[in-house]
């Protein structure tokens, strides 16, 4: 593993030895952050699914019965039929936090005087079938709707579990690796230097020793 | 009304071309073919145009019919009474699209006793002069109703009935039987459907009473008493104003509307069938019409299925009775 390329000074270690600590309780946070992601992940994942196979049930329907309420209607009726909606619907979008990521809700608002009469069009010049088609598809709305909601929250937290993921991978194999192989290395070269130094003062102390010595044996 | 025999050369006509229709062993041939091609085929034998897309190839066949009957008919204003029908599509459509702001030109259709141009221009600047006082009628009164309820409902309310209502007026005012019966007919099976649709979708009592058109043979007051009690009842109460075939097959069908639409619209081809062999008059030339346009009908339902390669059983149960 490399080390940083730094002085190996005692200010350097006592440096690094605060970053490790620093980082040792990043991991830590960040690991609990990406359990804590996943565990609401696979939640909204399962309920995703759910949905989805909800919504493709009844889009097939409405689209099935569209195609029947074409084939037995002109176009132009068809598309007359349906040009105006009568239902107005509002979508409003707020924000949600999830462990500090925003993913978005949807509220969806439908204004229509009446529920069981949902139909913009005349009943003389259109087929019953295009109730069906119309009627699925009011239906398959809301669940559209929600949907949509479920799947970007899903696509938003996956983003960012991948992005704290790699954090911690990047704590864990890299960073914190580093830092005690750079730390190792200073107390090393230190306790290196240290013991040069002793050598070298006993050394120096010998000589000392040695000159008083001859000093003494001369007189 | 002019002497009967006066057709004789027109339903001479008509009888050559009802050799081109598409009768039950072509529409078997349609449905059994793979492709849309394959289907699109067995219309070029039968005389359809072969350039464009099917829509294109139905749209042309549909114009020639009228120009058709108009070209051989000692009446062709007759034929304005079925024409009307696509007047009242265009005015629908340009009535919604000065409401919503649309673009409606894509939406119009010829084959209008009135260009679409000029109807565009009528209805924009308000003058409606020109126009049967039904459909006149009913745009005042569409766009005071648009008005107070924001609701495009009204527009295909009124102008539908304004249709039928129009239809029974000059049906009655040619003096022919035919036409009068057919018309009849029409508004009974149009109130019994919406009936129907209404009693099995929307459960709403005000749309009935503002759906249903006076003129056929069940009076209106029928339908509004009948809206609170069992559907079957009130279906068997109408069985004796001649649609005991209709009112059976809504019965064993619960009231869905698949095999009813269907019925009423083979009870229309079978009613104007009965003029068929007719020498003179102009039974066969109406029978020829609605005929053509039964089978531009199944042919659209046959190739929409194609297309959507959907369920040859499923296009089957939807084929309408050809006239031939």
């Amino acid at each position: 593993m490399a080390r940083l390329n730094v002085n190996p000074t005692r200010m350097e270690l006592n440096r690094l030895k605060k970053r490790l600590k620093t980082a040792r309780r990043g991991h830590k946070l960040l690991k609990d952050k990406r359990d804590e992601l996943m565990k609401k992940f696979i939640t909204i994942v399962k309920e995703n699914i759910k949905l989805r196979e909800e919504m493709e049930l009844r889009v097939t329907d409405a689209h099935s019965s569209f195609v029947i309420a074409r084939a037995v209607m002109h176009t132009e009726n068809l598309e007359e039929a349906l040009m105006f909606p009568k239902k107005q619907i509002g979508l409003g979008v707020s924000e949600n936090n999830i462990m500090s990521v925003r993913v978005p809700v949807f509220d969806f608002e439908e204004t229509a005087e009446n529920d069981t009469n949902i139909y913009p069009y005349g009943l003389n010049s259109t087929s019953g079938e295009l109730d069906g088609a119309v009627y699925n598809l009011t239906q398959a709305f809301p669940v559209l709707i929600a949907l949509a909601e479920k799947e970007k929250t899903a696509q938003l937290l996956a983003r960012e579990i991948e992005k704290t993921r790699r954090r911690v991978n990047a704590l864990e194999y890299i960073m914190i690796p580093q830092l005690e192989e750079t730390i190792k290395y200073i107390t090393m070269k230190l306790d290196e230097n240290e013991r040069g130094n002793i050598t070298r003062l006993m050394k120096v102390k010998d000589m000392m020793i040695e000159e008083q010595r001859q000093k003494h044996s001369e007189y | 009304m002019l002497p009967e025999t006066r057709y004789a050369y027109a339903v001479a006509r008509v009888r050559v071309a009802e050799l081109n229709m598409l009768n039950r062993a072509r529409l078997e041939r349609m449905l059994e073919s793979d492709t849309v091609d394959g289907a699109l085929r067995v219309l070029h034998e039968a005389g359809y145009s072969e350039s464009g897309d099917y829509e294109e190839i139905l749209a042309r066949e549909t114009a020639f019919i009228y120009s058709y009957l108009r070209e051989i008919s000692p009446e062709p204003a007759m034929f304005d009474l079925f024409s009307y029908r696509y007047d009242s599509h265009n005015i629908k459509v340009l009535l919604k699209a000065e409401f919503s702001g649309l673009e409606e030109t894509s939406m119009l259709v010829d084959n209008g006793v009135f260009d679409k141009n000029n109807l565009s221009i009528m209805i924009r600047d308000r003058e409606l002069g020109k126009l049967p006082r039904e459909f006149s009628d009913a745009i005042h009164g569409a766009v005071d109703a648009f008005s107070r309820t924001r609701d495009p409902q009204v527009i295909d309310i009124l102008i539908d009935r304004a249709y039928y209502i129009l239809f029974s007026r000059l049906a009655k005012e040619a003096g022919c039987e035919l036409l009068e019966e057919l018309a009849a007919a029409t508004i009974d099976i149009s109130n019994l459907n919406s009936f129907i649709r209404i009693k099995g979708r929307m459960e709403d009592l005000d749309l009935l009473s503002r759906i249903l058109i006076s003129g056929g043979k069940i009076p209106v007051r029928r339908y509004l008493d009948a809206f609170g009690a069992d559907i079957d009842a009130f279906l068997n109460e109408v069985k004796g104003h001649g649609y005991n075939t209709l009112v059976e097959i809504a019965i064993e069908n619960k009231g869905r509307v698949t095999e009813f639409e269907k019925a009423c619209d083979n009870f229309i081809i079978k009613m104007v069938g009965k003029f068929r062999y007719k020498a003179f008059g102009i039974g066969p030339l109406v029978g020829y019409m609605l005929g053509k346009e039964t089978d531009i009908k199944n042919a659209r339902i046959i190739l929409v299925g194609k297309t959507n390669r959907i369920n040859n059983d499923i296009i089957r149960e939807r084929l309408r009775d050809s006239y031939v």
